[in-house]
């Protein structure tokens, strides 16, 4: 069943958020960070980003460092927030590809650690590899779209802002990626 | 793969079926007629649930940064800040804005001040050289007296004996010349002791005893001696030998040689040798010549001419 995504909209009640956290309310950061912190992670970490936990607290601090020169409506505002932590991913991969750094990351050490219930547990792990395995046969592109699209929730217009391609081309990703999945499905190389 | 570099498996891909379809998958739609896709979308959703495990240290963080951009006075800290909640104002501008009208007086400051620093450093070097106009000396030495600063008023010019002795070059031996402007090589001057205005001598040598006044424009002027009394001389060159004659008012003399007791009074001779007055090409000359023009040939009483 797909998870639903709990509803954190600020709707309406955003321009009123956006103003007190402009002006240092920090039951409004409260907000924000509520808003759009929990799509951001799991993106992040389906991307296999090593610790997607810091690349947010590093995207909200420059949220807060920059939101006076922002302007635009609640969607604007997720954009511009997925658009900082993709970007703060790429400077850390290409960082990463002139330095490797061997130590192993907290999701991977968090992952052969035991988390409560072993049952659940091994559910989701056995959900985790499948979908890495899916993911894994995706280029990159594609792979991005359809995250972004599946776990961030926005639409084709905002993806299309925050990886810096047409509506079109990112369509015709996300129609690509699909297909993908369907044929690593139906081959049976993935069994669902 | 196909001419269009399609593989062939995309060739009936829609995009905007498959938008349709995943947008419709997402709102809990159609879900019996894309099962694989929506055992896909369901595992990766649980796979990654929505979580931000990491909220309060982020919340915490962020809560510094705006707290540290308060302090240094952006706009996070500004008046606006009760939009919602109330909040404590800051009584006064922010830091930033502080320092800004701090570092703007300063700026005009400068501005005025450094000219007139630089006004009066220029005016105080030129007043210490006496190099200013006569007026604008008299009232910078007058504003500096009032410090107890000593410089030259403009008023004190030509009062000592050896002041205005401008241009010298090699000037040897002069003990009294005043006003001497431009000699050159002026070698030997003892004890003549009245020289008055002698401008312009060059190489003048061996001069003694004389008192040439108003002497201007020797070049090559040697061997005087005795020549007491030469006033008005003016524009000797090549002078060489005269003794104890008592030319006065020669002018422009060239290459005259050998005047011996001449006492004329003539003007502007050239190539004038051995004559007392101021012929031209006058050479041999000796005592009588008392011609005043310029191609001197035997004119008055002389006697013994050579080459008239």
């Amino acid at each position: 069943m797909h998870e639903p995504v709990p509803d954190h909209s600020l709707r309406e009640q955003f321009p009123r958020i956006l103003a007190a956290a402009c002006a240092g309310g920090e039951w409004a950061w409260h907000e924000l960070y509520g808003a759009v912190a929990p799509q951001l992670t799991r993106y992040l970490r389906a991307r296999g980003v090593p610790e997607p936990d810091d690349v947010v607290g590093e995207t909200f601090v420059k949220v807060v460092r920059y939101i006076d020169g922002f302007e635009g409506d609640e969607a604007a505002f997720r954009t511009w927030v997925f658009t900082i932590g993709r970007n703060l991913v790429v400077d850390d991969l290409r960082k990463r590809s002139r330095r490797p750094v061997d130590v192993a990351p907290d999701e991977q050490l968090l992952k052969a650690a035991p988390r409560g219930d072993a049952e659940d547990e091994a559910m989701r792990d056995l959900a985790t590899a499948h979908v890495e395995d899916v993911l894994a046969h995706l280029s990159v592109d594609q792979r991005d779209v359809l995250l972004l699209r599946i776990l961030g929730d926005l639409t084709i217009g905002e993806i299309a802002l925050v990886v810096g391609k047409k509506e079109g081309a990112v369509k015709m990703l996300q129609a690509r990626g699909l297909a993908a999945i369907r044929r690593q499905i139906s081959a049976g190389a993935v069994t669902l | 793969m196909t001419p269009f570099d399609v593989p062939p498996d995309e060739m009936g891909i829609d995009p905007e079926i498959a938008n349709e379809e995943l947008e419709a998958l997402l709102a809990g739609q159609g879900r019996d007629k894309n099962l694989d896709l929506t055992r896909f979308v369901d595992d990766l959703s649980t796979a990654f649930p929505a979580s931000a495990p990491a909220a309060a240290a982020h919340l915490a963080a962020i809560a510094n940064e705006a707290q540290l951009l308060a302090d240094k006075g952006d706009p996070v800290a500004r008046p606006a800040s009760n939009a919602v909640a109330p909040v404590p104002q800051a009584s006064r501008p922010p830091k930033r804005w502080r320092n800004t009208v701090k570092d703007k007086k300063a700026r005009i400051l400068i501005k005025v001040a450094a000219p007139v620093v630089a006004l009066f450093a220029v005016l105080g070097i030129m007043g210490s050289a006496g190099a200013l106009p006569r007026t604008l000396q008299h009232l910078t030495s007058h504003a500096a007296g009032f410090v107890g600063l000593d410089l030259p008023s403009g008023d004190d010019e030509g009062n000592d004996s050896t002041a205005d002795d401008q241009g010298d070059e090699n000037d040897q031996g002069d003990v009294k010349d005043a006003t001497d402007q431009g000699d050159q090589n002026d070698q030997g001057d003892s004890t003549g002791s009245t020289d008055t205005s002698d401008q312009g001598d060059q190489n003048d040598q061996g001069e003694s005893t004389s008192s040439d006044s108003t002497d201007q424009g020797d070049q090559n002027d040697q061997g005087d001696s005795t020549g007491s009394t030469d006033t008005s001389d003016q524009g000797d060159q090549n002078d060489q030998g005269d003794s104890t004659s008592s030319d006065s008012s020669d002018q422009g003399d060239q290459n005259d040689q050998g005047d011996s007791t001449g006492g004329s009074s003539g003007g502007s001779s050239e190539n004038d040798q051995g004559d007392g007055g101021s012929s031209q090409d006058n050479q041999g000359d000796s005592s009588g010549d008392s011609g005043s023009g310029s191609s001197d040939s035997g004119s008055g009483s002389g006697s013994g001419d050579n080459q008239d």
